[in-house]
């Protein structure tokens, strides 16, 4: 992995060792999240990306493991899939289903890396339906994938981190159904714990604009920090609520290290990197 | 027993190359214990008795179990150069005496 | 003993699966998913059917292309190569063809189908709590959760409750990160809102314990139903003459989902005998009387992969996208009417539809157990 092939890899690809990409942006900050974290559950795309980057750097004891049943792989070729066998390769153990979410309850999920169609305020997730359950017959309705895993590592998870691409429709005050439970949502400000989760609560949101965390009174998502070139005003008009601003800071731009962590070890084939962020246009500045 | 539904005759020998795979996945599985094993009596090369017997089993007690081990790498060895053997008369190309003195070690 | 029935693909779908039945899917994603029988089911055109599985969905995509799907119960309906969301599937409930979709978990069906599989009458989940998962319940709503007048149930494979929730009998004693004498929890998790001197705080934290669902103070736990429909159908790699199945690779939620219908068909790249499973048992994961059907069927997951066997054909999920995406109902009908509906067999389906060199160009290496691509993925090492 020496200077020459980092040369070589920048030359054939048309970049820079001190300018990153949207997405090369967005698996550095979510990799920094993972800081000190033991056991995560994680899909496939950004958060595998981050996570390969984070055993690599900040999280050096970091357990994968995916909801499919695959503990701890040593991941040569992404996989597209949680149960594609990319995915399984040198594993350390192959169950079930079961079986890891069974971990996770007997205390072995510290961090649950998410995405959702819609995220509210107190970072609760749908990911089930837009325009009511019910099908209404005015053409609303529109069906998403659905819960899959991420409201079992919601409900079972220390911390769950969320991706989202940073549009005011996916960040709406209240989410149009309740797929995974983060912060509060009851009428009377009842928290998860009300409903019975006994274990969580933490949630960040590490959106493509910046990254949100709940204030620690009222549990409503706050920006805490902006990437290098974004406007905090611009997150504020495209968030779905009176988003807080006033004590956001810059996001320490990706280092030329992170980088080249992320080129040359992580995905070296730009198979997910070389990707547009969903619903941005390719920035690439500095 | 093959579903028959217009089975072409070229899926006949399907079954046939499930099987080989079989095999080929279990050889494949055990390289580490071949290479560990290699390893550590490569190690033993050069040095003294007292030395070797720390890494090895060198006392008679040990003659029995590895009499058995023998044995059955024996059979396995001769059971896959009769397997190769008459492979080979049906794929001379791939299975030829040249080909596998070229091949990799494990 | 009387084994299981070895039967080809068409008489296996034409004795065991009827309009209506209650069919549970194996597999997971893009991963051991029995296509060969769904296939076959599309070219026999039996519909009104009321599916289920644990994180689809190409199956489901094909059946509900095909107009098949009457009732859909799944946590998860994503489809690789560019759908989020399957598409066939969702126009087909958008629009009302698939009458009723019930939602749960990956966590709680799982249990569901461990209920299943162990003849229990329910298993408790500390997830799905909170969420809408519990406020929604389709088939309740649909009035299929009662009893006939003569106290029948008004579907075998509906049960009465959706959830249930209760208060942990034994107060949360069991909850991790919990008490020990000689040192602390040594589990990972750090968070356990009933017992906060496990996360090291001290009592004048404790909070006042929830009275969600029962309506009293205590450890909330829900309980779901055993998941029992008429006939589960598995692809395994392997089955014996006598029916013991080895699954190699990932087992997804095969294991579990097996055993839990009243019938099992079980498809297979080849059926061996007895000795090659038997002299290493604890490789194998179904035992003889649980399997009513084998059907050998070679390539029988296509497209999704097969461990050791095939890969999955990233390039059929790609064209499938291409093929249907924002297109309409008819369109997506009429790509599963010509790619599947119209081939007389499976065999004429993978001759004609895919050709025997693609099907051999995704022989898994022995090392990898799927088949690394260096053009497609990344540069690999």
């Amino acid at each position: 992995m020496g200077d020459r092939d980092y040369e070589d890899y920048l030359k054939r690809w048309g970049l820079q060792a001190d300018m990153w990409t949207s997405m090369e942006l967005l698996a550095v900050a979510t990799a920094r999240e993972m800081a000190g974290s033991t056991f995560a559950f994680i899909g496939t795309g950004l958060p595998l990306l981050a996570a390969s980057l984070a055993q690599r750097t900040v999280a050096p004891n970091l357990t994968v493991i995916l909801e499919s049943g695959i503990v701890g792989p040593e991941i040569r070729h992404l996989p597209i899939s949680v149960a594609d066998p990319r995915a399984a390769y040198r594993a350390a153990t192959l169950s079930t289903m079961l079986d890891v979410f069974g971990m996770a309850c007997r205390g072995f999920c510290t961090l649950g890396v998410l995405g959702a169609a819609e995220c509210d305020r107190y970072g609760n997730l749908n990911s089930t339906a837009l325009g009511g359950y019910w099908r209404n017959g005015e053409n609303r309705h529109l069906r998403l994938a659905g819960s899959g895993g991420a409201n079992s590592i919601a409900s079972l998870a220390d911390r769950i981190i969320v991706t989202m691409v940073h549009e005011k429709r996916r960040f709406p005050v209240r989410v149009q159904y309740l797929s995974s439970v983060a912060g509060r949502r009851g009428p009377g400000a009842e928290d998860r714990h009300h409903y019975g989760l006994f274990r969580g609560g933490t949630v960040t949101v590490v959106s493509d604009l910046g990254i949100l965390r709940p204030d620690p009174e009222t549990g409503v998502l706050v920006l805490d920090a902006y990437y290098p070139g974004v406007d905090p005003e611009f997150i504020r008009a495209n968030t779905g609520w009176e988003l807080a601003i006033d004590e956001a800071t810059p996001m320490p731009p990706p280092t030329a290290e992170e980088l080249k962590v992320l080129r040359l070890q992580v995905d070296p084939g730009r198979f997910y990197l070389g990707r547009r962020v969903k619903g941005r246009k390719e920035d690439g500045k500095k | 027993m093959a579903g028959g539904d217009g089975k072409p005759d070229w899926a006949e020998g399907l079954s046939f190359l499930w099987l080989l795979k079989s095999i080929e996945v279990n050889l494949v599985a055990i390289k580490p214990q071949f290479q560990q094993a290699l390893s550590l009596l490569q190690k033993c090369k050069g040095k003294e008795e007292t030395e070797v017997a720390k890494i090895l089993p060198t006392q008679e007690i040990f003659a029995a179990p590895l009499r058995e081990i023998a044995t059955n790498m024996n059979n396995f060895a001769a059971s896959l150069a009769e397997l190769q053997e008459e492979l080979k008369k049906i794929y001379p190309d791939v299975f030829s005496a040249e080909w596998r003195a070229g091949r990799r070690k494990v | 003993m009387q084994g299981p029935e070895i039967l080809t693909l068409s008489e296996a779908v034409h004795k065991y699966i009827h309009p209506g039945t209650h069919i549970l899917f194996g597999g997971f994603t893009l991963l051991r998913r029995p296509m060969a029988l769904a296939r076959e089911i599309v070219r026999q055109g039996i519909g009104e059917l009321f599916v289920t599985m644990n994180g689809g969905t190409v199956v489901e995509e094909m059946l509900a292309g095909a107009g098949l799907i009457r009732w859909l119960e799944s946590t998860y309906l994503g489809l690789e190569g560019g759908m989020p969301v399957a598409y066939g599937v969702r126009l087909a409930i958008e629009s009302g063809e698939i009458e009723l979709v019930e939602d749960y978990s990956n966590w709680s069906f799982a249990l569901r189908t461990v209920a299943g599989r162990y003849g229990l009458p329910f298993m408790p989940c500390l997830g799905d709590l909170g969420s809408d998962l519990l406020e929604y319940d389709s088939f309740g709503r649909a009035g299929l959760r009662e009893r006939e007048k003569d106290g029948s149930w008004k579907h075998p494979g509906i049960p009465p409750l959706k959830y249930a929730v209760i208060d942990d009998p034994f107060s949360g004693w069991g909850l991790h990160p919990r008490q020990y004498r000689n040192g602390p929890d040594t589990c990972a998790n750090r968070t356990n809102s009933y017992f906060q001197p496990a996360c090291g705080r001290g009592p004048e934290d404790n909070r006042t314990w929830p009275t969600a669902y029962t309506g009293r103070p205590g450890v909330k736990v829900a309980l779901v139903p055993p998941l029992l429909p008429e006939v589960s159908v598995i692809h395994a790699q392997r089955v014996a003459l006598d029916g013991t199945v080895r699954l190699e690779g990932l087992p997804g939620p095969d294991i579990d989902q097996a055993v839990c219908a009243r019938v099992l068909i079980v498809t297979c790249e080849r059926i061996c005998r007895p000795e090659e499973l038997r002299r290493t048992p604890e490789q194998n994961q179904i035992a003889p009387h649980n399997v009513t059907a084998i059907v050998e069927q070679p390539f029988g997951a296509y497209p999704t992969a097969v461990p050791n066997y095939y890969d999955y054909d990233y390039a059929w999920f790609q064209n499938y996208t291409r093929q249907v995406q924002h297109r309409s109902m008819e369109a997506v009908r009429g790509f599963w009417r010509r790619h599947v509906a119209g081939t007389a067999n499976e065999w004429a389906y993978l001759e004609q539809q895919v050709g025997r060199e693609r099907l051999l160009s995704l022989i898994a290496d022995a090392d990898y157990h799927y088949r690394p691509d260096p053009e497609r993925r990344d540069g690999g090492k």
